[in-house]
């Protein structure tokens, strides 16, 4: 009976082998295929196509104007019940990519909101949204710290060095000896201006730490306040 | 006739060759997960059993990838966890547990009224980096990629009784958002005994110019859960108990939720959201679910002037376009249904900043010195009748 059994192992054996060899193909046709969807990040020519779709398109023009606007473009989203099938094995089909973006005209003060299917480049819906649902972005805030260098009081703050601070990219390691960095904001007070317009406060760094003061920027009023430490203030620390 | 036998043999050694190879590269569960095609979907994906060390007894399937874009109203910016799946035993299939698991916003408003900041939707933050000083391998620990860490590690107590003690052991995956002077820890940990936790970690230089006002720091979680698929219902789960009934009894209530709707927590009466699916009991024969409770600490959680900060939980129907926490009252304003659909919970934590000396002090230049140290508060989805009996208590059944 041993002596029975060799032949089967060894057929059990060249099996399980041809198999393992299978298995490890495999999976590396999946390593090959997985990097392909690795970047969920849109690449360079993914924006552009977006953004030809979105500027090409009547209904976006038709809202925020004729006027090239500002494009807030969200990271792409796979459709759920495409991947929920293409998970469970019942579709073949993998599954579609969808962007929104927001488009903005500072002029006009018009925003719409986009739904773009990414693998055809195609725009989907075009919605009008109201300006405070438009994100900010970095050329907001140049243009807020445009704005802020020609004051008076922040020329006064910042000195001589007003000229070297630059922005700062959010979670960029690169070293910035003089980084300004901008904060969104928002105001519940019917009196603030910044219960309906677009506000940015600067914040500015050295290599000392921040400066006590941040430049308040109203962006669709174009002003720009200087907030400075002060004592005694509802809330402080005693 | 041995030849035949043995030829037999070879082909039944092979057929549990097969099935075991099978089983290792594309098991199906009743949530229908093709392996395969799982990490075909998420190249990120991570497989961590526990315990570590011996035969492993749960098994956690998790998808991740961070989000680092232009539009965080549409698409919140930070650690994104999701779809994952649990595997409560050996051989039981895995379990979608959610889909989608983020932080939708953080809402700063500081004492005077002004400023108020949303400090993930407004603009465009990303995680920083992250080093092996972040998470080091003596910890248990290693970046993952250039934003995120991961660690493996001993939680401590899993249960102790006459018969013995057993410690157990979670994965921790964490980032950290750069918005400017703060960082915010994106923590998310996923525990040997089904449990995920949820939790925002705040840190960094106080406000310039307002280094000394008091301000609260506001998570909003999104959490698109899908309990074993997306057919999903929900009940308000409250502890009632009357301090002055002598009788000293108390009642547990369960709620079903028929509409979308915001709901404050309640620490007296031990609130908390169950998630069930229909389709989905345990060989006891109970609905398994996921229970959402707060995790507070530091002392409390804030109401603030805007609705969206006025309950702790809010849940709606899944919608792809709905990833915005500051427009959850127009979210629930049609009063949409969320029984027996795919639902998505929202959760609101707190941590109340009273700055303090050892944040930091003004130097002689004026200029502040100092950093605020982490603060914590969180959620944690609970299994509750998930599991038969415990696997990590040797004499259940």
């Amino acid at each position: 009976m041993k002596h029975a059994s060799i032949p089967g192992i060894v057929f059990a054996i060249t099996s399980f082998v041809g198999i393992s060899t299978a298995a490890a193909k495999q999976a590396d046709t999946r390593q090959e295929d997985s990097a392909k969807l690795k970047s969920e990040a849109l690449k360079a020519e993914d924006r552009r196509a977006i953004e030809n779709a979105v500027l090409s398109d009547k209904r976006v023009r038709q809202i925020v104007g004729e006027e090239k606007p500002r494009i807030y473009i969200a990271d792409p989203e796979t459709d759920k019940a495409e991947a929920e099938a293409f998970l469970a094995g019942t579709s073949e089909k993998r599954p579609s990519r969808r962007v929104r973006a927001a488009v903005f005209n500072p002029k006009t003060n018009k925003a719409a909101r986009v739904l773009i299917l990414l693998d055809e480049r195609r725009v989907l819906e075009v919605e009008e949204i109201k300006a405070d649902q438009v994100p900010f972005s970095r050329e907001d805030a140049e243009e807020a710290l445009a704005l802020a260098k020609e004051n008076r009081e922040v020329q006064h703050a910042l000195g001589e060095r007003m000229e070297r601070f630059c922005l700062s990219e959010s979670g960029s390691d690169a070293r910035i000896p003089f980084a300004a960095q901008a904060l969104p904001l928002r105001s519940t007070n019917p009196r603030d201006p910044c219960s309906i317009d677009r506000c940015l406060d600067l914040i500015f760094r050295t290599e000392e730490g921040y400066l006590p003061m941040r430049a308040h920027v109203d962006l669709t009023k174009r002003t720009v306040t200087l907030e400075t430490r002060k004592r005694n203030e509802g809330g402080e620390h005693p | 006739m041995s030849a035949i036998r043995s030829l037999l043999n070879g082909i039944l050694v092979a057929a549990l060759g097969l099935a075991w190879a099978s089983a290792a590269s594309g098991q199906v569960s009743r949530a229908a997960v093709s392996l395969d095609r799982f990490y075909f979907f998420c190249p990120n994906a991570i497989t961590q059993s526990f315990p570590t060390t011996g035969v492993a007894q749960t098994t956690w399937l998790i998808c991740w990838h961070e989000v680092a874009g232009y539009n965080s109203i549409a698409n919140p910016n930070g650690l994104v966890i999701g779809p994952i799946y649990f595997r409560k035993a050996p051989g039981a299939p895995f379990v979608r547990v959610l889909w989608d698991m983020r932080v939708s916003d953080y809402f700063v408003p500081y004492h005077p009224g002004s400023p108020r900041y949303y400090d993930l939707s407004a603009f465009n933050f990303q995680l920083t980096s992250v080093t092996s000083a972040d998470c080091p391998a003596c910890q248990g620990g290693g970046p993952i990629s250039p934003h995120v860490c991961k660690e493996v590690r001993d939680r401590g107590l899993m249960w102790k009784d006459y018969g013995g003690v057993r410690r157990g052991e979670e994965l921790i995956l964490w980032g950290a958002i750069d918005a400017d002077n703060y960082r915010y820890i994106q923590e998310y940990t996923f525990r040997d005994d089904g449990v995920v936790i949820g939790r925002m970690g705040a840190t960094g230089q106080n406000l310039p110019g307002a280094e000394l006002i008091t301000h609260v720091h506001n998570a909003i979680w999104r959490i698109d859960i899908d309990v074993d698929g997306v057919i999903n219902s929900t009940s308000w789960l409250q502890h009632v108990e009357d301090p002055n009934n002598v009788a000293g009894t108390a009642t547990d209530t369960n709620t079903p939720l028929a509409t979308a709707q915001g709901l404050v927590w309640g620490a007296r009466t031990h609130d908390a959201l169950e998630v069930t699916n229909p389709a989905f009991k345990n060989a006891q024969g109970h609905y398994s679910g996921y229970r959402l409770m707060p995790l507070v600490t530091g002392g409390g959680l804030t109401q603030h002037y805007e609705t969206f900060t006025q309950n702790e939980f809010w849940i709606t129907p899944y919608n792809p376009g709905q990833f915005a926490a500051k427009y959850l009252p127009t979210y629930v304003a049609p009063h949409p249904s969320v029984a027996n659909t795919d639902l998505v919970l929202w959760y609101k934590g707190s941590l109340h900043h009273q700055p303090r000396d050892e944040d930091g002090a003004y130097g002689s230049n004026g200029l502040w010195v100092g950093t605020a140290h982490v603060m914590w508060t969180g959620f944690m989805l609970m299994p509750h009748d998930l599991f038969d009996c415990s696997p990590f208590y040797k004499p259940c059944p």
